[in-house]
């Protein structure tokens, strides 16, 4: 292991201690409204617990991705990736496909989100709604929800 | 049982909240699974337009993937005459703000008939913020109107938040005249509101305008940029224009702006935060790391005289409502920055006593206009409004703004007259004047609001005298012109013709 790698598990640790403190906080500072009925207890609840879950995975993927990306350990991030991707699956997290030069449709939309990009303009109007290139994928809970989007950059037509 | 669907609309700068009245409860509920596809209630104030009729609501993602169909901030433009976009997606069509507003209003009005089983809405109150002059509070109408919503009033934020505040709170006593401050911090804008409140009941209750102030550009955003220059000085070293790469320079400065309005809300409820992330820098990677304690947050805003200009916003406000600070009776706390600690703390020490927040600081505004919408139908509910002018409105001599009806008139009172020479007039000729708007000395400074013409022909008199006086319900400018300073012979009496 070089030292890049090493320093990317540090930001990893470090990521999971930061989020847990306030995921912890969120939890015990939860209030039940009197005129919560259980469905509305148990979608606030999930609601308090996904965000913080996801903003964990969030971090921690865009650590490990700008490993693959930009530096010559890729094979290290990759396996990294999968051995994260496998814990968070058998917890029932799991991601589904997206892929460049994918058409997205409106069910689609509501998993990715589009990031600011440089080079992403176009005139050509074909490519509205086209996918450049996958950042991460969506992760998703058991009744097909997204934990957290997956990330991409768009065409941009102007 | 009524059970009309009578609905409250907040159409806020950022985000929009929606009421209902509940005529079993006697009390505006929220309207649920409004925002674009989660759970959410208040939902942002962005529109995608993806054809004739089919729009998305409340979802900020094709900014970045299809910005020219794509809108926010439209109720900052509103204000804006000159301001027209071509939409792609509707063949190139020119749209202005208030074409915008209308197609928001046309989804707020098909998500929540769907939401209660195709039933029709059949009146909304809808707010407005209180230095709005009418040209904008009838584009707003008419921008819902054209939607479809029946418009039963508009309300003034703050009076909103009034009721919603003052009418369900035990605290406040029955039968009590109460001077009541509205301390509204929210994300991009500040508004106070001074207030006399007595109830009788939960049905009767008389609520006074008696002054507005705050501050047009204050808001969680200026924190979260003073707070992010703070973490950009201290663990970047560089200014953001020295990152070569538009894309990382973008995110780099997104994901700090996050990061600080991450650590602001923690710092409302915790005494330290510890601040982590790692950021990409011209291809090097940045630790931020630190825990930050509140005092050096509190710290951070005193230096830059955030709590400065809210202190002086404070004593301004209450001068101007002729009240001294040991008069007023209570503050009521509506925005989403008024949580922070250090912002209640000015408060408190300003005022000797505690600020209360009993709502959900967003929802207060929505709620109050449920309520009231409620009230036009619900015979029981009678709240009687008396609202003051908020800007003063007058003429202009030269580059001078001549005040007519002064900031703080009651609506339904008419103005001390002003005398007009009309001597070198003919009879055929016609006298356009022009009417503005605002609080300063120069005309420059003031805002154009509307014309009245006559023919000098009506005038049989060679000098008049001009009052100007606000309709006590719906706030519209009437002028009169009157034949002697006693405003006992009227020549004219009408409407402000508007300028759109
Ligand atoms: N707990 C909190 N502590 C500090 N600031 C908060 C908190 N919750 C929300 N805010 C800030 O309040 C602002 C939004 O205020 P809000 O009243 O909801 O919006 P609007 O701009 O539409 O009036 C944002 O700047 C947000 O960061």
């Amino acid at each position: 292991m070089n030292d890049q790698t090493r320093e990317a598990l540090l930001i990893i640790n470090k990521t999971i201690d930061n989020r847990k403190k306030r995921l912890f906080y969120a939890i015990d500072s939860f209030q039940i409204q009197d005129n919560w009925n259980m469905t509305k207890i148990r979608d606030e609840y999930l609601l308090i617990i996904e965000k913080h879950f996801s903003n964990i995975i969030d971090e921690i993927v865009r650590t490990i991705s700008t490993g693959i990306n930009s530096l010559n350990e890729k094979h290290i991030y990759r396996e990294l990736l999968n051995i994260f991707n496998r814990f968070l699956k058998s917890i029932g997290i799991y991601t589904i496909l997206i892929a460049k030069g994918e058409k997205v449709d409106e069910a689609k939309w509501k998993l990715i989100d589009p990031q600011i990009c440089g080079e992403c303009s176009t005139n050509d109007k074909d490519l509205k709604d086209i996918i450049k290139e996958v950042l991460s994928l969506p992760y998703m809970v058991d009744d097909n929800r997204a934990v957290l989007n997956g990330k991409a950059f768009f065409w941009s037509v102007k | 049982m009524n059970d009309e669907l009578l609905i409250g609309i907040d159409f806020g700068t950022s985000t929009i909240f929606v009421s209902k009245y509940d005529f079993e409860k006697k009390d505006a509920v929220q309207v649920e699974n409004m925002g674009a596809y989660g759970r959410s209630n208040i939902f942002d104030n962005v529109i995608y337009i993806e054809g004739d009729k089919k729009y998305i609501i409340g979802e900020t993602k094709r900014f970045l993937t299809d910005p020219l169909n794509y809108f926010h901030d439209i109720k900052r433009h509103v204000t804006n005459d000159n301001k027209r976009w071509r939409v792609p997606n509707l063949n190139n069509r020119e749209v202005t703000a208030k074409d915008i507003s209308e197609m928001i209003f046309f989804k707020i009005k098909e998500k929540i008939e769907s939401n209660f089983g195709g039933k029709k809405i059949s009146g909304a109150v809808i707010t407005v913020p209180y230095a709005y002059s009418d040209k904008y509070r009838k584009r707003i109408k008419e921008s819902a109107e054209r939607a479809g919503i029946p418009v039963i009033q508009l309300v003034e934020e703050p009076v909103a938040a009034a009721i919603s505040f003052g009418i369900f709170n035990d605290e406040v006593q029955n039968n009590k005249k109460e001077n009541i401050v509205v301390f509204d911090l929210g994300g991009g804008t500040f508004d106070l509101t001074v207030f006399q409140f007595e109830k009788s009941d939960k049905q009767h209750a008389k609520i006074e305008v008696l002054n507005t102030g705050g501050h047009q550009e204050l808001g969680g955003k200026d924190i979260d940029k003073l707070l992010s220059e703070r973490f950009r000085k201290e663990f970047l070293q560089l200014e953001f224009s020295d990152i070569t790469n538009d894309q990382e320079r973008a995110e780099v400065q997104l994901g700090l702006l996050e990061l600080a309005n991450d650590t602001k809300e923690e710092l409302t409820h915790s005494n330290d935060s510890d601040v982590f992330k790692s950021v990409t820098v011209n291809s090097q990677r940045t630790l931020i790391e630190k825990n930050f304690i509140r005092t050096e947050f509190e710290e951070l805003l005193k230096r830059n005289n955030f709590i400065g200009k809210i202190e002086e916003s404070l004593q301004t406000a209450i001068d101007e409502s002729g009240l001294e600070v040991s008069e007023i009776d209570r503050v009521v706390l509506a925005g989403g920055s008024s949580a922070i600690p250090i912002i209640k703390r000015t408060i408190r020490d300003f005022f000797g006593f505690e600020p209360e927040a009993k709502k959900n600081l967003g929802e207060l505004v929505g709620h109050g206009a449920g309520i009231l919408a409620g009230l036009s139908k619900d015979k029981s509910l009678h709240y009687e409004i008396i609202r003051k002018t908020s800007k003063s409105v007058g003429i202009s001599l030269g580059n001078k703004f001549q005040p007519i009806l002064r900031k703080n008139s009651r609506y339904g009172e008419i103005s001390s007259s002003y005398l007009i020479n009309i001597e070198n007039l003919k009879d055929a000729d016609e006298l356009v004047i022009y009417f503005y708007e605002g609080d300063s000395v120069k005309i420059d400074q003031c805002e154009r609001i509307g014309k009245a013409t006559i023919k000098t022909g009506e005038f049989s008199a060679q000098r008049v005298y001009l009052s100007l006086y606000r309709d006590e319900k719906s706030g519209e400018l009437f002028f009169k012109f009157y034949k002697d300073n006693n405003k006992k012979e009227i020549i004219v009496s009408k409407k402000i013709e508007s300028l759109d």
